[in-house]
């Protein structure tokens, strides 16, 4: 098997709807062997790939349905560029339209703190929404004027050269970590952080509200709690970013990517452990809100069992624990099957 | 003087539809992809590579070919033949192909020296 025949039977077959890849490309080997001699040299084989001609030509001769809004030629990279554009639009234009409620909120004079948050949130979310599917409409109209104004351009036969042929992916592809992937995680690692942080360090209104008539406002968790989470935030937050310019760097789930993952995950459920079974966690203030609703009838939910510890906890490690296992198992997977 | 991609491109279109009847006529024996182009070219069809590899598939696709792979030999390899329904569309093709033998010949007769 030749490299620069696979390359060229691969750069025609990736064009193709996925379906018809192996019969296209079995059959374009088959045709190219039988008009090359027993042994060829290089240049045979490259006098017979010229003569065959430009790939996205062939390509385009082999579709059976041109008729696409968006044909397989151009479809990975539209996928690619959508997963890239939709998360960061939505998650910048949120925090806009969020900064914009609370400015209305202020000019309006609101003073209520939950109609307060409302705004904020209403504007932030309804904007996130209507400027993702905006970003969505436009990445799709200009694919498709891509599309036809490709389709005129391939009636003239392009020029190509074989050095223009890609490189066989390695793998099928499935063990790849798309960039687009990792840079959405750190996109929202960063901005789950920063939010964090400033929660914690009281910066932004921080408080529970319960209408009963009045609204009123409680804080969930004490000072003493808040403090001791900025450093885990940090850890969490430095650790993800780690993982994040890792993976972008490296694009496949080595050995190194697979044991970051993993330590990570360690690490955050250590940290998040260590929060949880913390003592004095909650104010008085919502300990006293959450013993006066109604639960069903649960009142176990809410009461501390003879050791002190209460139910809600145990629930929360166990949950903890699986869940960290069963991502450090499909990490231990992809890695290992990244190997073969 | 017509440049020579506006001639190639008249041709095309000329030659386009009289390639599938060349290639069902052929096909009453089976051939696989190169064969097939051989037998073509000695025939003096001037087609490449490149357009008769996808217009088998085309043509398979519709039904006018029978296909199956060889994998005896050393190497696989794909043979065709003309399928049932693909006779009748030959048979109607070839019809219509000397019909308009015809009358080209009618039209153009007296220029066919030139």
């Amino acid at each position: 098997m030749n490299p620069l025949i696979d390359r060229y039977v691969y750069d025609i077959t990736r064009r193709l709807p996925e379906n018809e890849r192996d019969e296209v490309g079995k059959e374009l080997k088959s045709n190219i062997y039988d008009m090359l001699s027993d042994d060829p040299d290089e240049g045979e084989i490259e006098a017979v790939l010229y003569k065959l001609g430009a790939p996205a030509a062939l390509a385009e001769q082999y579709r059976q349905k041109p008729r696409y809004l968006i044909s397989p030629a151009y479809y990975d990279e539209y996928v690619r560029i959508l997963k890239l554009v939709l998360p960061l639009v939505g998650i910048v234009v949120l925090a806009i339209g969020m900064i914009i409620g609370a400015v209305d909120a202020a000019k309006a004079q609101t003073t209520g703190l939950g109609e307060l948050a409302a705004g904020v949130f209403m504007e932030g979310i309804s904007m996130g929404i209507s400027a993702a599917f905006q970003a969505l409409a436009w990445t799709t109209i200009g694919f498709a004027i891509a599309e036809r104004v490709g389709v005129k351009e391939s009636g003239r036969k392009p020029e190509w050269k074989l050095e223009d042929l890609p490189e066989l992916p390695v793998n099928d592809g499935r063990n790849k970590i798309p960039l687009s992937d990792s840079i959405t995680e750190l996109v929202v690692t960063i901005v789950f952080t920063i939010l964090g942080a400033l929660l914690c360090l009281r910066l932004i209104p921080y408080a529970m509200y319960f209408s009963n008539g009045d609204v009123h406002a409680i804080h969930i968790f004490t000072d003493s709690f808040l403090s001791r989470c900025i450093p885990a935030i940090a850890i969490m937050g430095l650790g993800g970013v780690v993982e994040c310019i890792l993976k972008m760097q490296t694009r496949k789930w080595t050995p190194l990517v697979g044991i970051v993952s993993i330590a990570r995950y360690l690490v955050t459920l250590g940290v998040m452990l260590y929060l949880v079974n913390q003592s004095n966690v909650f104010t008085t203030d919502f300990m006293a809100f959450f013993q006066s609703i109604e639960l069903g009838g649960v009142s176990w939910l809410q009461y501390p069992r003879a050791d002190g510890t209460y139910v809600l906890v145990t629930i929360y490690t166990v949950i903890l624990i699986v869940t960290t296992a069963i991502e450090c198992g499909k990490i231990l997977y992809k890695t290992i099957r990244c190997k073969k | 003087m017509p440049d020579n991609e506006q001639m190639q491109s008249f041709l095309t279109e000329l030659r386009r539809g009289s390639l599938t009847l060349a290639v069902l006529g052929c096909l009453k024996e089976p051939h696989y992809g190169y064969a097939l182009l051989q037998t073509l070219q000695s025939k003096g069809i001037d087609i490449e590579a490149n357009t008769l590899y996808p217009l088998l598939r085309r043509l398979d696709g519709q039904g006018l070919l029978n296909s199956d792979w060889d994998t005896s030999e050393s190497r696989p390899r794909k043979y065709y033949t003309v399928s049932e329904k693909g006779k009748t569309i030959y048979r109607e093709l070839l019809t219509e192909w000397e019909r308009m033998q015809q009358s080209i010949a009618t039209i153009c007769g007296k220029d066919g020296g030139k």
